[in-house]
């Protein structure tokens, strides 16, 4: 059983397992890659994996470039840009403290989930500011095809559609993998909620399990580009 | 000395070049064959290799723990590279139709020539590490280096997916 209840203080707790959890996050993500086009879902997809990956080392790439830009702002905020001595102005602002200390964990929980949810929106508004529309809609097809006439351009045309849609929902699905990813073992392992979820087993589930979405990834590609060569 | 990892990532882009040359459906063709070995490799090799040895010791020369290694490397090696060139030789394991067009099919050639690369760099290092990187290399790794070499060689990540993977491919090349 997925679910269990059992009382605890007075309150009714819901324990979700691992699975659980990562498959809502899931499901959630592979309706919305069902309903978008597969071309905005991979736009997506490509943003979440630069933010996964990014994470992944904390994102210290970005740290002194962040900090330096802080720095720069203030400065021009203070008036160090027109001042005709700006000198104390910028050792005024090289005292404060970074805004990215790597040394604090909490600080870097903040920034990174900044990093990861910046590019994630980044991403998705881009994915949309190319592609405007929703997906084809297969079971619509399907339907109309009851009722109408029944050419073989148009079997053509709903095989079509049906990978086309099978992949934007294996894209959303991964989209949500790697959210679920980011998410569970950072903000959802300590959670002392009604829900209560094992952190730890959920991450050891998503980094067994991340080989498998790389791979199950490539023949997804593989499959749409299979499909999409023509026959001779 | 160039870090094994800098060889790897090196391999890996130049066969991603030359299946952007090649076309998707031609590298795809190099793909197959080459989870077939794997698969191979996973059930047989072990075997094959038995037999290698068993071969030596009858021609009388029974193979020392150092040669043993290296032999055995070499097994995997010679196969490994035997396998590549008949795949991107050949046009007989090439998928049939002409490549999607435009920058997308550029893209799915350069995805599909880095995995072929992938499989055979990291099938090569891995056979390298299982043998205690009985040429070539000099040790001590880059802690990256070990990281790969323990976690992201094909072998080892695709190990439980590979007749999943070969089942996949053969209907694949069968459909068209």
């Amino acid at each position: 059983m997925l679910l269990s209840r059992s009382p605890q203080e007075g309150l009714q707790v819901v324990e979700l397992t691992a699975t659980t959890v990562v498959l809502i996050f899931v499901a959630f993500f592979a309706y919305l890659g069902y309903r978008r086009d597969v071309r905005r879902n991979l736009v997506f997809f490509f943003g979440l994996l630069v933010g996964t990956l990014l994470c992944q080392v904390d994102s210290k790439p970005l740290v002194p470039v962040v900090n330096r830009f802080v720095r720069l702002f203030l400065f021009a905020a203070k008036g160090g840009v027109l001042a005709d001595n700006p000198l104390p102005i910028w050792e005024a602002v090289k005292k404060r403290p970074p805004l990215v200390n790597v040394d604090d964990p909490q600080n870097m929980l903040w920034f990174n989930t900044a990093v990861f949810v910046a590019l994630g929106v980044f991403f998705y508004w881009l994915g949309n500011r190319f592609w405007r529309g929703g997906a084809p809609d297969i079971l619509a097809m399907a339907r109309s095809r009851l009722e109408g006439k029944k050419s073989k351009k148009s079997v053509n045309r709903m095989v079509s559609v049906f990978f086309t849609q099978l992949t934007g929902t294996v894209v959303g699905g991964l989209n949500g993998f790697l959210v679920a990813m980011f998410f569970i073992p950072r903000y959802l392992a300590a959670t002392k909620t009604l829900v209560v979820i094992p952190g730890t087993a959920a991450w050891d589930l998503l980094t067994r399990n991340l080989r498998y979405a790389i791979v199950v990834v490539l023949l997804v590609f593989i499959v749409r580009g299979w499909q999409q060569a023509k026959k001779r | 000395m160039v870090p094994l990892e800098v060889v790897f990532f090196t391999v890996i882009a130049i066969f991603g070049l030359v299946g952007m040359v090649r076309g998707f459906l031609r590298e795809l063709g190099v793909t197959l064959p080459l989870i077939v070995l794997l698969w191979a490799y996973s059930t047989l090799g072990e075997r094959l290799l038995k037999l290698v040895e068993q071969g030596m010791v009858r021609v009388g020369h029974p193979l020392s723990a150092g040669a043993g290694d290296l032999v055995s490397f070499l097994f995997f090696a010679i196969t490994l590279i035997l396998v590549t060139f008949i795949s991107y030789q050949g046009e007989t394991l090439a998928f049939g139709g002409t490549d999607p067009p435009g920058i997308q099919g550029w893209l799915l050639a350069l995805l599909v020539g880095l995995v072929n690369g992938y499989l055979i760099a990291g099938t090569a290092w891995y056979y390298l590490a299982y043998y205690h990187y009985p040429v070539l290399v000099q040790l001590p790794l880059t802690p990256m280096a070990q990281t790969i070499a323990s976690y992201a060689l094909p072998p080892i990540v695709l190990r439980p997916l590979l007749p999943f993977l070969v089942f996949f491919f053969i209907i694949l090349r069968i459909i068209r």
